[in-house]
């Protein structure tokens, strides 16, 4: 506590003073009433017990006056009786009662013959008789006056030592319990937690309740600071964790980022927004309230898939993702995604893991194009056709378009092989892709090397005319008889036979299209080489 | 101040052998005589009672019952007679009757009867004066000018 002066009333002091002074004063009311009475009761049978007294001291006097009826004497008695403030009235009377030898000296009240007492006087000679009265009445005022004034003394004098009492146990408090309790104020106000710094016991204080207030009081000093110590190797260790955390959150290659539920970055690690999504921003708060989503992926819709998928199944969802970049490199992600769903199911928050996996990625498109594609000639191989063949088909059937292919199968080849050795037959191959590439232009036909010196070229959108599909054939076969240059070597001259077949006219699987492409080619090797055929309609027969 | 009058009964100044001799006494005028209240033979008063004797000795009455003025004549102070006479009369020792009639003449306004010493005298007072009363041993009281009324005997005392 500082030590700013407190109001008055703030002090145990000043709360014990009044409480004891409102106590005392109720104490010294009730008692001081008490003890009035008590004392006014107690005058007052004094009185009586004086005025018996009186009358016993001047008894065998009286006697004798009564006894030889001497008013002096009566006089006398009465006289001296009557000089004690108490007496109201005296008197002696004789034997028949009626003979007043002394007299009164006061007028007498209702309430003085109250207080009046008769002493019978016994004869001196004789003590069993009566010769008369010795009558002596209290002076009622003078006593209630006196009660009233030795009642009110003494209750004054107990009021006054209650009070005396009172400040005395006061300022005792203030010695024996205040100050002490202060002195411990001020030091636990010095004790910083966790120093080691402990409570002095007051001097005196050692085995009573600010002793045990002083010890409690270091015993809780000694619980905090083992607490304050473990708390403080607690955060030592938390802060180690955290660290060695961070760093692998900002040293790490993974990507990281929390996003909030309209797909708004709320926090990345650096190597989110430099090495994988190779934005520049200036630090995170610039991406921060983005929609990352949208911003970075080339296929947002995607990346939401994910999350929905995530969100229903509870649990994360994964997939490479492909990221939009400025420079026209593609670049990949795998992309793990969990959601933390609120307790109404909605999502609270979207935590992305990317790792770039672009070069696996790469990968897997090389091996992709070795198993789909020719090494010598860039074209899909057989595998590669067959499959693209099948979508064609199935996009036809569905549109009702027509597909035409053309198997086309270079005549004297395996001359030029012999002649000019394999690099040329290769050259030749790689010169008749390049011509017929050159005359497909349309991105939705193919050229493709069936195998060996066979070549397949799939039209689709051919259309019921067979014109144009005719042109081509003639075109391919003209083109491929022109001499191929090679190296060093001069020219070598080839041919082309065509065998044409079209979906749906000719076949409408795959296999039976190329069966029926197969049979027309053998008919223009059969007819001369170097020429095309139309496959014969099934119900027809061949051209 | 006041004896007991129990006590009065018993023979003042003997010891327990007294005892011995009282049912002697009783049959033989002993020779521990009787005491004689005497008046003049002209008073008219026959007897009085040991009461109204005592009164008159220690001035409670001053007249007799004819109205006179009673003068009283008591014995020399330290008589025995006189001891015995208050004893049996008031239960009163002579210290007592001593301080009774100091106490009233420090008043002022009474007088203690009038002392003489010995039964002669007493007897002359009585003689010579017609209002006077006084006391004596039976012994000394046969006298024709004055008149027994009132005999204190041991006896009457015991019983």
């Amino acid at each position: 506590m500082p030590d700013s002066p407190k109001q008055f009333g703030a002090h145990l002091k000043h709360k014990l003073a009044v409480r004891v002074t409102l106590g005392a004063f109720v104490f010294a009311l009730i008692a001081g009433a008490i003890n009035f009475w008590f004392v006014f009761d107690l005058q007052h049978t004094a009185a009586r017990t004086l005025q018996d007294q009186l009358a016993a001291t001047v008894k065998s006097s009286a006697a004798v006056a009564a006894f030889v009826k001497s008013e002096e004497i009566a006089r006398d008695v009465v006289t001296g009786l009557l000089s004690h403030p108490m007496v109201a009235s005296a008197d002696i009377t004789g034997d028949s009662g009626s003979s007043v030898l002394g007299r009164r000296d006061m007028p007498v009240s209702a309430d003085s013959e109250a207080s009046m007492v008769r002493y019978p006087l016994p004869s001196p000679v004789n003590p069993d008789e009566t010769i008369g009265h010795l009558v002596i009445g209290r002076d009622a005022a003078y006593i209630n006056s006196r009660a009233l004034e030795s009642g009110i003394r003494q209750s004054a004098v107990l009021v006054f030592q209650i009070g005396i009492t009172t400040i005395l146990l006061i300022v005792l408090f203030d010695f024996v319990v205040a100050r002490p309790l202060n002195k411990v104020t001020r030091r636990v106000e010095a004790v910083v937690p966790g120093s080691g710094a402990r409570l002095e016991t007051p001097r005196g204080h050692t085995d009573d309740e600010i002793g045990s207030l002083v010890h409690r009081s270091n015993v809780l000093l000694a619980t905090v600071e083992r607490t304050l110590q473990e708390e403080r190797e607690l955060r030592a260790k938390v802060e180690a964790m955290e660290q060695h955390y961070r760093r692998i959150f900002e040293t790490t290659n993974v990507g990281i980022m929390v996003l909030n539920q309209q797909g708004e970055l709320i926090n990345s690690n650096p190597a989110l927004l430099l090495r994988i999504v190779g934005i520049r921003f200036d630090g995170v708060q610039e991406a921060q309230g983005l929609q990352f989503i949208d911003r970075i992926f080339t296929e947002p819709a995607a990346v939401w898939g994910l999350i929905a998928e995530a969100s229903a199944n509870r649990r994360s969802a994964s997939a490479d993702c492909q990221l939009r970049t400025t420079d026209g490199r593609e670049r990949w992600v795998h992309c793990i995604i969990s959601v933390v769903v609120g307790q109404m199911d909605q999502i609270e928050l979207i935590e992305g893991v990317l790792y770039d996996v672009t070069e696996r990625k790469a990968e897997e498109e090389l091996s992709r194009r070795e198993a789909d594609h020719d090494a010598l000639t860039g074209l899909r191989n057989r595998r590669g056709m067959e499959f693209i063949l099948e979508r064609s088909l199935r996009r036809a059937a569905d549109d009702g378009e027509v597909v035409a292919l053309l198997l086309i199968d270079l005549d004297g080849f395996k001359a030029v092989n012999d002649t000019y050795g394999h690099d040329a037959g290769d050259q030749v191959l790689k010169g008749a892709a390049a011509r017929m590439l050159a005359r497909i232009r349309r991105s939705s036909d193919l050229v493709a090397r069936y195998g060996g010196d066979e070549f397949v070229v799939i039209v689709t959108h051919c259309g019921t005319d067979i014109g144009p599909l005719k042109a081509l054939a003639a075109d391919l076969v003209d083109m491929l008889h022109q001499p191929f240059p090679i190296a060093g070597r001069g020219f070598a001259q080839i041919g082309a036979s065509i065998g044409i077949a079209r979906y749906p006219d000719n076949g409408h699987s795959r296999m039976g299209l190329i069966a029926a492409a197969d049979a027309a080619m053998y008919q223009a090797k059969q007819a001369g080489k170097n020429q095309y055929t139309l496959a014969a309609l099934a119900d027809q027969t061949p051209v | 101040m006041v004896k007991p009058k129990a006590i009065a009964t018993i023979p003042s100044g003997r010891g327990l052998c007294s005892f011995v001799v009282f049912g002697a006494l009783l049959s033989v005028h002993s020779v521990q005589a009787d005491i004689a209240v005497i008046v003049n033979a002209s008073n008219p008063v026959q007897s009085l009672t040991a009461k109204q004797v005592a009164e008159l000795y220690l001035g409670r009455t001053r007249t007799f019952e004819s109205g006179q003025h009673a003068i009283v004549i008591d014995q020399g102070l330290d008589d025995p007679v006189r001891r015995r006479f208050f004893k049996d009369i008031s239960g009163l020792s002579i210290g007592q009757v001593n301080a009774f009639w100091s106490r009233l003449k420090f008043t002022g306004q009474m007088q203690a009867p009038k002392s003489v010493d010995g039964d002669s005298a007493v007897l002359e007072w009585v003689r010579s004066t017609p209002t006077a009363i006084g006391y004596v041993s039976a012994i000394a009281s046969s006298d024709p000018k004055v008149k027994t009324v009132l005999v204190l005997h041991e006896q009457v005392a015991a019983n």
